[in-house]
């Protein structure tokens, strides 16, 4: 007992005495410092951090840890770190193409949220063809968008994406009109024009690597021709004022992080934009490495995110407005479905047929559909000269499955079930339902390993296992597998909770 | 012939060259299968996030250790993803569902060891068969493959549904009924054409749609789960032991027929940039039904409907590198992957690799055979090993996998919200389940649906026409084969039940 109390005394004084040591010491990184990153892994930012990464743990006392947030072009990345503690633990990969979601989409920050600290490099947009195709040379472009207008199919990633809004420019600036076919993805998009299905293909010159013999470089952004492709033509030699679009990468903090934080990671950065392994990934990757301070950065960010602006608007983007949304979906919803239930159950009463789950799904099913259809109502209509908008395909499905359900219910409602299969241990099931929402809300509370042993325990224990050895063993291997597989080997940020 | 020559070198090369010791290679495309049938277990790891994972270990490796690991995990991650399907009905991968059906039903037989012996011995063939297809027709088959536009690949994704039909034999009507449920959800977040939010209530989670596979791991494995725990102890009397008993070879020869199809029909489609293992497997699966003269052992644990899909995923990964190798561009997630992995070490894929470096080609080429073959000798190995897992008392085993189910939704994007999905999912997936409304159509619609919508819009805008379905030859005839493989297994059950009749 004695024992016992000495050790927790020891224990008592430890944590405390590396909690404080922890606040007073000023020094900038405490921690490993993460960089998020929007893409998955694998992608090209993703790929330039994880290179980063490497690179800067031989200057700097911490690791950097690269971790990836995909999802809604970039907004979850972005309201990360707008959400995380300005301590610059927390860095931010920012490409050029988070300015038109920060811009289209009202969420709460905007670009003057963050403080710019470095931007690492630069790679000139392009424009790609198919060299077996009639419509190769800017010269064939321009003379064929001229003698067709809105027949020349551009593609490229994404609607209103920074290639979508250059082409917006170089449409505008060289006084064409043609057609812009948006892909998932840019994959998608240069697979299109080798397959000839589109003419032209926006990018960036390292997009034709490895694909020479299909595709070329009709013309470039940039202000002198490219070293590595002195044969291309710059957009400025057809009179097409385009000169300093670029598509940056670089990396921002929290705008409210202190200066002297910033400053040492600016110094980080700029070290590493000098180390030669950084240099050969660069090249390799064919972007051009750069080093923009701040000033100069920030600068680029504004300027780039106010002509966004102008062309989102031209691309026929509303800024500032709310787009007009259906009113009160929800109650909408729940009185379709007390209208459904009503009926459902006055009608089996009736026939005396009871109201079975087919038929309670079937008529959810109905109201889900119907409450979809609904919402479509208030979407935009198709943009010119397209007949086809975004609410077509979601009520085609709609009425499909509303059809579907009004079938099932049909079928059903007039047939007594037959017995079938009693319903099983559905308490069980409805309290393991539970245990796993508790452990859901658990887990960003108290971290991931407390909320998992509470699963693996309530779990086992209301299923009826007794044998407490053989759980207490099975937990323990489970946790100590979760822990060396996800949060060591494939270093998954497992949620580390709030509480302790 | 120049190719067997160079074959020859790719072995050779993996034998250890000047810089490479010998060991090496064997012991790398060891580790890599080992590494893919895990990341292929686990609900929530894919083979692209496997591969996406491995990357920054491989940037000090010699780039061919580097390829030949990569492809290995790629290869075997098929295999592990359908052994927890037809072991617990959790599909590791997308494609494995497919496998489920009848992988499944079989180990509710007792028979676990007929079905996962009978799906790696499929997966490996494929697997072989896919390679052989790579090295011998890959220029042409890329040919085909650029042809698809957005509207064949409209066609193709309207042809992946209609498949629904041989899977789902017994309700049809419910099985289109989820087929619409999942269309209808795939058309919530950010629309493609106009980036205008669709049913998204203001959630930028919801920006990107459903996270697939989060969706995918809460239908099949939460979902499982809850119905597992439903009949807790009530189905004693059913089986109580499992045999790990592999089928015969005897029998498998019987069936080598619908391997090979399953392997072809794997090998065409994992080339079509965009398509991938899961149609494959499920064009596979509903291919095999029609051409099958047991068709109403169908759902009910036949051989034929375990092998020919799982032949065809073990194939699409020999076609996804068809594209990579000879275009330069990705036929998959996973792909797409290996590109930027490669580029790091200075490799471009594409046609000019044959050139410039012949060795790195067949030795990747040789390594999908010797991997193939370390896949056949593990996953026998591990037969015993799985069933004996189906065994462990319930109790234990369903809550751990409910944890493993929640990390590995949570891991796909380090995000909250898709642990919520998987658990949404998860009981959408009971209560639809124990009220016999099928979920494997739900998810063919979560994988078609986005790219149904995207192609059909995109054919559209750039044709401005609705005839271009038509008159475009390769949508045309694919529009076709949709209409027979939604009527042809209608037609079977009605020739079923008047014989049924008649012989009355």
């Amino acid at each position: 007992m004695v024992e016992m109390k000495r050790f927790l005394f020891v224990l008592t004084v430890f944590v405390l005495v590396s909690a404080t040591s922890v606040a007073v010491k000023a020094d900038f990184p405490s921690k490993p410092i993460k960089i998020i990153v929007h893409t998955k892994p694998g992608g090209a930012v993703d790929l330039m951090a994880r290179q980063l990464a490497q690179v800067a743990s031989k200057y700097c006392d911490q690791p950097l840890v690269v971790i990836n947030k995909p999802g809604g072009s970039g907004l979850l990345a972005l309201a990360n770190v707008y959400k995380s503690k300005p301590d610059g633990h927390t860095l931010l990969a920012f490409p050029a193409a988070f300015l038109a979601p920060i811009q289209t989409t009202d969420i709460g920050f905007d670009i003057d949220s963050f403080y710019y600290i470095a931007c690492m490099t630069i790679s000139p947009e392009v424009i790609i063809t198919n060299i077996d195709s009639d419509i190769v040379t800017m010269e064939q472009i321009l003379e064929h968008a001229k003698a067709n207008p809105g027949v020349q199919k551009w593609c490229g990633p994404g609607s209103g994406s920074l290639d979508h809004l250059m082409g917006v420019k170089i449409w505008d600036k060289a006084d064409i009109s043609v057609k812009w076919i948006p892909y998932s993805g840019g994959g998608p998009a240069i697979v299109s024009v080798m397959g000839k299905h589109n003419d032209v293909y926006i990018g960036n010159p390292e997009d034709i690597l490895g694909r020479e013999s299909k595709l070329t470089i009709a013309a470039v952004s940039s202000k002198e021709r490219l070293p590595n492709f002195p044969g291309t033509p710059t957009f400025s030699e057809f009179g097409i004022d385009l000169t300093d679009d670029v598509m940056w990468r670089g990396f921002a903090v929290q705008k409210d992080t202190p200066s002297e934080t910033v400053e040492y990671l600016e110094d980080l950065l700029w070290k590493c934009s000098q180390d030669s392994l950084w240099l050969s990934y660069v090249e390799k990757t064919m972007v051009q490495g750069v080093f923009m301070r701040n000033d100069e950065f920030t600068e680029m960010v504004i300027r780039d995110a106010q002509s966004a602006q102008k062309y989102l608007k031209m691309a026929g983007f509303e800024l500032g407005s709310v787009p007009e949304t259906a009113p009160l979906p929800v109650l909408f919803f729940f009185a379709l479905m007390a209208a459904l239930l009503a009926a459902l159950f006055i009608i089996t009463k009736r026939k005396q047929t009871g109201l079975t789950g087919t038929l309670l799904i079937a008529a959810t099913g109905l109201a889900l559909a119907v409450l979809f259809y609904y919402i479509s109502l208030y979407f935009p209509a198709p943009r010119k000269g397209t007949f086809v908008g975004a609410a077509t395909v979601p009520q085609f499905w709609a009425v499909f499955m509303s059809a579907m359900a009004v079938l099932i219910l049909w079928n059903n409602i007039r047939t007594v079930p037959e017995g079938g299969k009693p319903a099983g241990r559905v308490r069980l099931v409805v309290m393991t339902i539970a245990i796993t929402a508790v452990y859901t809300v658990l887990m960003p509370l108290a971290g991931f390993f407390p909320a998992t042993l509470f699963l693996l325990a309530g779990g086992m224990l209301v299923l009826g296992y007794r044998k407490y050895l053989v759980m207490v063993t099975a937990i323990v291997i489970v946790m100590l597998f979760m822990y060396f597989i996800f949060s060591r080997l494939l270093m998954v940020p497992l949620p580390a909770g709030i509480l302790f | 012939m120049e190719i067997f020559g160079n074959l020859f070198e790719g072995f050779q090369a993996l034998l250890g060259t000047g810089t490479i010791p010998w060991w090496q290679p064997g012991i790398v495309i060891m580790g890599g299968v080992l590494i893919g049938l895990f990341v292929g277990v686990m609900p929530g790891l894919s083979a692209s996030t496997g591969l996406a994972l491995m990357v920054p270990f491989t940037f000090g490796m010699h780039p061919m250790i580097a390829i030949i690991l990569l492809t290995s995990i790629y290869l075997s991650a098929a295999y592990g993803g359908t052994i927890t399907a037809i072991a617990i009905n959790t599909p590791g991968t997308p494609a494995a569902v497919a496998v489920a059906k009848d992988g499944y039903a079989l180990t509710k037989k007792g028979k676990p060891g007929q079905a996962l012996g009978a799906s790696l011995l499929a997966n490996t063939t494929g697997g072989m068969v896919g390679t052989i297809i790579l090295i011998f027709l890959s220029f042409p088959i890329a040919k085909v493959a650029l042809q698809f536009g957005p509207p064949a690949f409209f066609s193709l994704a309207i042809f992946g549904l209609t498949i629904v039909a041989s899977m789902e034999s017994k309700n049809r009507l419910k099985a289109m009924f989820t087929t619409a449920l999942g269309l209808l959800l795939m058309t919530v977040g950010l629309d493609i054409i106009n980036a205008h939010p669709r049913f998204t209530f203001g959630n930028t989670n919801l920006f990107d749609g459903f996270s697939f596979i989060p969706a995918l791991i809460g239908l099949f494995a939460v979902g499982e789960i809850l119905l597992n725990i439903e009949n807790l102890k009530e189905v004693k009397s059913a089986v109580e032991s499992f045999s790990s008993k592999m089928p015969r070879l005897s029998t498998m020869l019987k069936i080598k027929t619908n391997i090979l199809k399953g392997a072809g029909i794997g090998a065409m489609v994992g080339a079509i940039p965009g398509a991938g293992a899961t149609i494959a497997a499920f064009i596979a699966y509903g291919e095999a039904r029609r051409s099958s003269k047991h068709p109403e052992e169908f759902g009910n644990g036949s051989l034929e409907g375990i092998t020919s899909p799982s032949a065809a995923a073990g194939a699409s990964a020999g076609g996804a590198l068809v594209p990579l190798l000879t275009l330069g561009i990705p036929g998959s997630a996973a792909t797409a992957v290996m590109i930027g992995a490669l580029s790091l070490h200075n490799i471009t894929p594409g046609p000019e690799l044959f050139k410039t470096n012949s060795t790195l080609v067949y030795a990747l080429f040789a390594s999908l055979f010797v991997g193939n073959l370390f896949l056949l000798l593990i996953g026998m190995l591990g037969n015993k090993l799985w069933v004996r897992l189906i065994a462990a008392p319930k109790a234990i085993l369903l809550p751990i996998i409910i944890a493993i189910a929640f990390v590995g939704s949570y891991a796909v994007k380090n995000s909250m919200f898709d642990v919520y999905v998987c658990l949404g999912f998860g009981v959408l997936g009971w209560i639809l389940r124990r009220n016999g409304f099928p979920t494997a159509p739900l998810v063919l619609a979560m994988i078609l649906g986005r790219m149904a919508e995207t192609n059909f819009r995109q054919a559209l805008l750039s044709e401005g026409t609705w005839t271009v379905f038509i008159t475009n030859p390769l949508s045309l005839g694919l529009l076709m084969l949709a209409a027979i493989s939604l009527a042809w297994p209608i037609i079977q059950d009605r020739r079923k039940k008047k014989k049924v009749i008649a012989e009355s």
